[in-house]
């Protein structure tokens, strides 16, 4: 199925394709986007836990379509395992609008000392660190952006790593937070620093036809009923639907095709059980890390036999997730007044504080510095069944009868879990990786992602430095049963890198305006250029760098 | 007979340190067993069972053993004991077996549920010499601690314990925790907005198919 020849054919319609789709859209360009998932509309996302966690329904069926995962056993070996086998997921929401829809938009900016890494921390042996071709400085107009457009509520408070910013505040105010989040300020000044009032990408107010946050009580992993949550599809595909743009959903891109000539000419794609084609001048790839690579992975020719971008064979390597791990503890209700008990319980409200004080660390008696990261404070996630099910083992004791309904009855009525979730680099190392399976497929036939998740031991060492400092923090406001979990388990929602950008073409997939280097039209705007990934979640970094090469293309294309 | 019983323990023991490969090794043992015939009756359908089957009768997706088996270990999981609902409360029998014609539920976890019931079955042969309709209360109380305590039948448990967990605090709209009598108990607050039929789960395929 052939229409016409568009200017832009984008594949993918999550964050890192949203500001390229609306801002061509917007010029006058026009723009088809392929998405491979279904268009799921607001008024289709309720609060179910059966739809949207018991069952997955947002991301595809996993014996359709699924990765192979290979991951070190205790003896060394690199064991793969299809997550059609395994209770793993990597799929984040595969829709209209990617896995922004249901993100819990935890934004933060990265710091100057990000694009720095290599420069400012030194080597650190078996892990591939380098600088970035852009710095802070080149990101900053669009990190405030995004704020705008995307909507970002919070207050920039000064602390001691504040990164410099072009306005004095956001431009939507904090949403509603819960008592907790005034003790958490309150133990961190006796502690000796100021807490960040984390910043969401959330409307506290409301925005054209979006609607503010009504504290709905069930919002990670849930799509958003009033359209707060800067998701793509709200914040940038509805508007851009008002131009030359056109989404086909369900439209699995499986191969592009080249001309001989380092043009991308056709992108191939699956819809209704037909193969199709589409025209267009320039392509834009967007399908989140790993299936980026998988893309340009299979779409090897006679031109390019190792795949699209892949001359050195670099394309899936460098894949980084986000290191760290997550602690918490009980605030029981009997340790304090009935009043603050009641604040503690009260559903729908946020916590948004966050400590950066250690975003970098100077180790005692010396003058070497490491490079830290961000402990985000939150409430355990309201929604039933997971909580239920933690209160069934005890070790590897199974739980049962009247003393697991006292137990969970307790759980749920006598205490409420604060938590922390630390977010530190995922040191880029030749054990992580995408490379395509030489066997297994998908329903499709066409061959899935194998991703090698190995870890680099530095990682552990700055995520356990940094789960004390938040123990020290639920200490303090009373918590109790205090325990972290620190692993070099990935975070599959976490992940950016594969096809780094750099300046050099034998050490980079991209340039650095994320255009392929050995392509004239093929560019990669997911988090995929990410050579390193920062110590934040990296959603408003890949908003900000899609906007950035947006103004790369008007200039070129104009 | 005892043999038997050891070398499932034994093979399920050894690999239990390594989460993953005794997850793999656990689905290439469940692959291995023929299917029960009980299973091949199950239809694949898409509905929700809303009608609550009559005790311990069989019905096309389970024998009446099979039914009494699961209704009785549920309440033993999740006792009538004064302390919140009751598995009956819940609805969680006609929910298990809902879960068995569930296309999206994956089919070696169905197979995994089903086989597990001819497990308790072949135990209480094993270590009574009758079938598990013939035991007393005291016996089958004995018998679950006895499977809770090995690594397969602890596994088996925990997945029927999940699926009752479904039950307790799920949406009333899959006729489950009846009169939301779950999320009362444990004074839970549901996110808002609750699912309406079209965007349920029943339903929820077609709806963004027709978008």
């Amino acid at each position: 199925m052939q229409t016409k020849k568009y200017d832009y054919c984008i594949v993918g319609s999550g964050a890192g394709a949203g500001p390229i789709i609306l801002e061509m859209a917007k010029a006058g360009f026009s723009v088809l986007v392929l998405e491979k998932g279904p268009w799921i509309k607001t008024e289709n996302f309720s609060k179910d836990e059966l739809v949207s966690c018991r069952r997955d329904v947002y991301t595809p069926s996993k014996v359709d379509e699924f990765h192979v995962i290979e991951s070190q056993t205790s003896d060394g070996e690199w064991q793969p395992l299809a997550t059609r086998d395994t209770n793993k997921n990597y799929w984040n929401g595969s829709c209209v609008g990617g896995s922004s829809n249901f993100m819990s938009a935890y934004f933060h900016r990265l710091k100057p000392n990000d694009f720095r890494l290599l420069s400012e921390y030194g080597p650190i042996k078996g892990a591939n660190i380098v600088d970035w071709p852009i710095s802070y400085d080149d990101l900053e107009p669009y990190y405030t952006k995004v704020e705008s457009v995307i909507g970002i509520s919070g207050e920039v408070r000064q602390h001691s790593t504040l990164e410099p910013r072009s306005t004095p505040n956001y431009p939507y105010p904090p949403l509603k937070t819960n008592v907790i989040s005034e003790w958490i300020d309150k133990a961190g000044v006796e502690e000796g620093y100021q807490m960040v009032n984390g910043a969401r990408g959330i409307l506290s107010k409301t925005k054209d036809d979006r609607s503010a946050c009504y504290n709905s009580n069930y919002c990670g992993s849930y799509g958003c009923s009033s359209d707060a949550k800067g998701s793509s599809r709200v914040a940038l595909l509805n508007e851009a639907l008002k131009y030359d743009c056109t989404i086909i959903p369900n439209a699995k891109v499986f191969h592009l095709e080249t001309d001989g000539q380092n043009n991308v000419v056709k992108a191939n794609y699956h819809l209704n059980g037909e193969k199709c084609f589409v025209e267009a001048s320039t392509f834009v790839v967007a399908c989140q890390a790993i299936e980026t690579s998988r893309l340009l992975l299979n779409s090897k020719n006679r031109d390019a036999p190792n795949g699209l971008g892949n001359e050195n064979n670099l394309v899936g390597k460098n894949l980084v997730f986000s290191a760290g791990g997550i602690g918490g503890g009980n605030l029981y209700f009997e340790d304090f007044s009935k009043e603050d008990a009641k604040k503690i319980k009260e559903p729908g409200s946020f916590v948004n504080r966050a400590i950066q004080e250690w975003y970098e660390i100077k180790e005692e008696d010396s003058d070497t510095k490491l490079k830290g990261g961000t402990i985000d404070f939150l409430f355990e996630h309201t929604n039933a069944i997971p909580k239920l099910a933690r209160q069934k083992w005890k070790g590897t004791r199974l739980v049962y009868g009247s003393e697991l309904k006292k137990n969970i009855h307790s759980y749920f009525t006598k205490q409420r879990k604060i938590k922390f979730e630390i977010f530190n680099d995922w040191l880029p190392t030749d054990d992580c990786y995408v490379e395509l399976d030489d066997k297994e497929v998908d329903k499709w036939g066409d061959l899935v992602a194998k991703v090698r998740v190995g870890y680099h031991p530095h990682d552990i060492k700055i995520a356990k430095y940094l789960a004390v400092k938040g123990e020290r923090i639920l200490e303090r406001i009373g918590a109790k049963n205090i325990s972290t979990g620190i692993s070099g388990e990935p975070s599959p929602n976490l992940v950016v890198g594969g096809c780094r950008f750099g300046e050099n073409p034998s050490t980079s997939v991209l340039d650095k305006n994320c255009k392929v280097h050995s392509s004239n039209n093929l560019y990669v705007t997911d988090g995929s250029f990410m050579p390193t990934g920062g110590s934040v979640p990296h959603t408003w970094t890949i908003y900000a760098n899609s906007f950035r090469v947006v103004d790369h293309l008007l200039k070129t294309h104009s | 007979m005892i043999d038997k019983r050891v070398k499932k323990d034994k093979e399920s023991k050894d690999l239990f340190s390594n989460i993953e490969k005794w997850e793999l090794n656990r689905r290439r043992f469940v692959k291995t067993v023929s299917i029960t015939a009980v299973l091949s009756q199950i239809a694949v359908i898409s509905s929700c069972v809303t009608k609550k089957p009559k005790l311990y009768e069989a019905n096309k997706y389970v024998t009446a053993l099979e039914s009494e088996i699961i209704q009785k270990i549920q309440d033993i999981l999740f006792p009538d004991d004064g302390n919140g609902p009751s598995v009956v409360d819940i609805n969680a029998y006609s929910h298990l077996l809902w879960v068995l014609t569930d296309e999206r539920k994956d089919k070696e976890s169905i197979r995994y549920i089903t086989k597990g019931i001819g497990w308790v079955e072949e135990t209480a042969q094993e270590n009574y010499g009758r079938t598990f309709s013939d035991l007393t209360q005291i016996e089958i109380e004995e018998l679950v601690a006895f499977i809770a305590d090995k690594n397969w039948g602890a596994g088996w448990l925990s997945m029927i314990l999940t699926l009752i967990f479904e039950a307790l605090a799920m949406d009333p709209i899959y006729n489950v925790n009846t009169s939301e009598i779950g999320w009362q108990w444990l004074e839970h607050k549901p996110g808002n907005p609750r699912p309406d039929k079209d965007n349920s789960y029943i339903n929820i395929f077609n709806t963004i198919n027709a978008n």
